[in-house]
């Protein structure tokens, strides 16, 4: 009796702690398999053709590379290492022109260690992080109303990115906290850590848990003669605050000062059904080379 | 044939009971109670208007049975029939089944053994259909999560779902006990009749579209899931909502169990007493929250100018570990009141909400939202009260709650209340006014309960009062699954006043 007492209670533990997740999406998209065709459903057919419409209107679904370059200083590597940062986007203008909808995808990084001898190698110190899965996948939004709806070329605008932070009074102004427990932090990407984790894989290796508003002040930008691209330049901010990390040195944040020169913004108009995960593949042919 | 079986088995057992001496082993008990109750209101129902009408018209008989068939042996059963009173039969051929005309169900509360002293002399144990109630705080027990609650009828919201148990007490000390309980199957809570109220699409009088339930989603998902639906013509927008619920599989792995060490303290002449458990607690939460929703636009087949949108949704029971603590202290002298509280802390599933849009049942990728509806983050819900009896004829009873009895953390999230109670006595505790409600702090919503309980002669009473919900029926924020009030949205049920007769024995 007792013994089986025991095998009763160790089984139920063991079942008791497994790994519980339920995932709506799986589920649906399990149940629900995308089997139209591309041609269908506007997808991204194998040659890597759109097949999207023209249009002289802003309306509808858009890719966006937005390059930021400034300067990070980084101890024992650089005073001012040149650093790029490649944001991808997808963004939806509704029907009616009124704002625009910014969805983040990735954030490819670049930070320029080239050395000064070119026969040296490259050093293998040189920053790097990558965004992990988890933030790629959590859905981070930003919503830009136009001051008047648009028709056929992109208002001038700011999008303001909160990630990891929330429900600050000034938004654009505020400070950022630098504590897990802060109001306004949470666990954006809901990976049990607060604010959103990033994946620094460079000189150090961890995970920064940390905070951060961007701010890009995009140029009007008019539609192509086919209206399916469009360009423009910006000026931006990046503050960053870590309220956390599984390695303490990596709760040093350095900041970025943002350059004057080379940070544009490319848009390609895509079918509705274009994915981050479309954007991601194919970002590099799907905008101009920029010089 | 199962009803008819219970029958005979409580008919058999009191036949015994009669055949010989066992009638010193015997219990008997039960209630008589006649139900009316009166819609007050017009604007709570499905549409507006629909109100000022008879909400319930219902007679229950409860019958208890204790026998003891040896001094450290007992067996309970305890068994409800309940007559509704409406007839059911809308065509000709129903009016021959007594069943539509005078519609009845049969409830099986309890049934089951309970053994003490075996098979060790500190040992109890209790096998079959059972209701537990664990915590010290006053209705509201965030610790006590064995059995699921019973809403079906709102009014009587202590009310719970019973479930087959095996338990075990041990007494190590004459301070101490120690139960584990092992519930092999799980049991969803039974929700009221309104229910269904907080998924249904809201239409204008003239059946265009006005309003379809918020989403768990961030608020830009949902700006752009409306905007999707604000760009068709509402008067052609046909829905046709459906909400399943995902009943976990009957195998072991989804059994739950619970253990709990309690322990009873007397703290002297000068300190009171004290009860104190701590507990541990793995299984479901009882009530559903959203999973996946499908809205499958199709042309409708009656008129191809219509776009039948077929909106199909999923919740789930997630699962979880809860670590309680509960307290009840009663102090030395009147002048004092009595505490008590109780914590739980949560660990629960993560469950991601995902709604996808199908357009003629081909998924659309671009229209797949996504949003974390449950967050793995460890949560509490708590309750901490005071009481006290002013005088014999006034009691009060305070209650702070953290998480409704509903509530988990999902993106409606854990709301605040009061919940205070005051009962008057007069006339030698023949006439007894209640005061009681339950107030959110967090949207103000509340709900009310004023009731006067007289006793005729012993045993027989007499209750009429009155039921009401306060709050916006509408949603505060319609781009916030968290817009709703909590006692506000129709969903919660309607407000009523209500008599009701009983005879207990």
């Amino acid at each position: 009796m007792k013994k089986y007492t025991v095998w009763l209670a160790l089984a139920t533990f063991a079942f008791a702690c497994e790994d519980w997740k339920s995932s709506g999406p799986d589920w649906l998209r399990d149940a629900y398999p995308a089997t139209c065709s591309a041609a269908d459903s506007g997808a991204a057919p194998a040659d890597g053709t759109l097949q999207v419409a023209a249009s002289d209107r802003i309306a509808g679904t858009w890719a966006a590379r937005v390059v930021q370059k400034g300067t990070i200083a980084i101890p024992s590597v650089c005073d001012a290492c040149v650093l790029t940062l490649t944001d991808l986007a997808l963004a939806e203008v509704p029907a009616d022109g009124g704002g625009i909808l910014w969805r983040f995808c990735d954030q490819p990084m670049v930070v320029d260690t080239t050395p000064a001898d070119p026969n040296d190698p490259p050093d293998p110190s040189a920053p790097r992080s990558v965004v992990p899965p988890a933030l790629r996948e959590a859905g981070v939004r930003a919503w830009t109303p136009f001051e008047s709806p648009a028709t056929n070329r992109f208002p001038a605008h700011r999008v303001l990115w909160l990630w990891g932070v929330r429900d600050l009074p000034g938004p654009a102004a505020d400070p950022l906290p630098d504590s897990p427990d802060a109001p306004g932090v949470f666990d954006q990407d809901h990976d049990g850590h607060p604010g959103v984790t990033i994946q620094v894989e460079s000189p150090l290796q961890g995970e920064r848990y940390m905070v951060r508003r961007a701010v890009w002040n995009l140029s009007e930008a008019a539609l192509s003669a086919d209206g399916l691209t469009a360009s423009g330049t910006l000026t931006f901010q990046v503050e960053e605050k870590a309220v956390g990390a599984d390695n303490p040195l990596l709760t040093i944040v350095a900041p970025i000062t943002p350059l004057n020169d080379g940070n544009t913004f490319d848009l390609r108009r895509v079918p509705a059904d274009f994915t981050c995960a479309d954007l991601v593949a194919r970002f590099q042919s799907l905008f101009e080379p920029r010089p | 044939m199962k009803r008819a079986s219970v029958i005979l088995v409580i008919a058999g057992l009191c036949g015994a009971a009669r055949a010989s001496d066992w009638t010193d082993k015997v219990e008997f008990s039960g209630y008589l109670q006649s139900d009316l109750r009166y819609v007050i209101e017009d604007y709570r129902g499905p549409r507006p208007g629909e109100g000022f009408r008879f909400e319930m018209n219902r007679n229950d008989l409860n019958l208890r049975l204790k026998i003891h068939p040896d001094p450290s042996a007992q067996a309970v059963v305890d068994a409800r029939f309940r007559f509704y009173g409406f007839n059911e039969s809308a065509t000709l051929p129903e009016l021959v089944r007594r069943t539509r005309v005078d519609p009845y169900d049969f409830q099986l509360n309890e049934a089951y053994l309970a053994v003490r002293g075996h098979p060790f002399d500190a040992m109890d144990f209790r096998v079959g259909r059972l209701i537990e109630s664990w915590g010290t705080a006053d209705m509201f027990n965030p610790t006590d999560n064995l059995n699921a609650r019973d809403f079906s009828d709102p009014l009587d919201y202590t009310a719970k779902v019973p479930n087959q148990m095996i338990e075990v007490s041990v007494y190590p000390t004459d301070w101490l006990t120690l139960t584990g309980v092992f519930v092999p199957v799980f049991k969803p809570s039974l929700l009221p009749p309104s229910a269904s109220l907080g998924f249904a699409v809201e239409t204008t009088r003239d059946g265009c579209f006005l309003r379809a339930p918020t989403p768990p989603l961030s608020r830009a998902d949902i700006h752009r899931l409306q905007g999707l639906f604000a760009m068709a013509d509402p008067c052609r927008l046909s829905f046709a909502p459906e909400v399943r619920t995902v009943t976990p599989p009957l195998n072991f792995r989804n059994s739950q169990a619970a253990v709990r060490a309690k322990v009873q303290a007397d703290l002297g002449e000068h300190g009171g007493a004290l009860d104190l458990s701590f507990s541990y607690f793995y299984g479901r939460f009882t009530f559903p929250v959203a999973y996946t929703a499908v809205a499958n636009l199709v042309p409708s087949s009656q008129n191809p100018d219509v776009t039948e949108v077929r909106y199909t949704a999923q919740m789930i029971y997630p699962r979880m570990h809860v670590a309680g603590a509960d307290f009840a202290y009663s102090p030395p002298v009147d002048w004092l009141p009595g505490l008590f509280g109780e914590v739980a802390l949560i660990f629960p599933e993560q469950v991601t909400f995902g709604l996808a849009v199908l357009k003629n049942g081909v998924l659309q990728p671009s229209l797949l939202f996504s949003g974390v509806n449950v967050p793995r983050t460890p949560f509490v819900k708590a309750t901490v009260g005071v009481d006290y009896t002013f005088t014999s004829w006034l009691y009060m009873n305070v209650q702070y709650v953290r998480g409704f009895f509903d509530e988990f953390n999902d993106r409606y999230g854990l709301h605040n209340y009061l919940a205070p109670a005051v009962e008057l006595k007069f006339f030698e505790d023949e006439w007894k006014i209640r005061l009681a409600g339950a107030w959110n702090l967090d949207d103000l919503s509340a709900a009310v309960f004023p009731e006067l309980t007289v006793v005729v002669v012993p045993s027989i009473e007499l209750t009429g009062g009155v039921w009401a919900y306060l709050g916006d029926t509408k949603p505060l924020d319609p781009q916030s699954y968290a817009g709703r009030s909590k006692f506000g949205q129709k969903a919660t049920g309607r407000s009523v006043a209500y008599l009701k007769a009983r005879v207990t024995w």
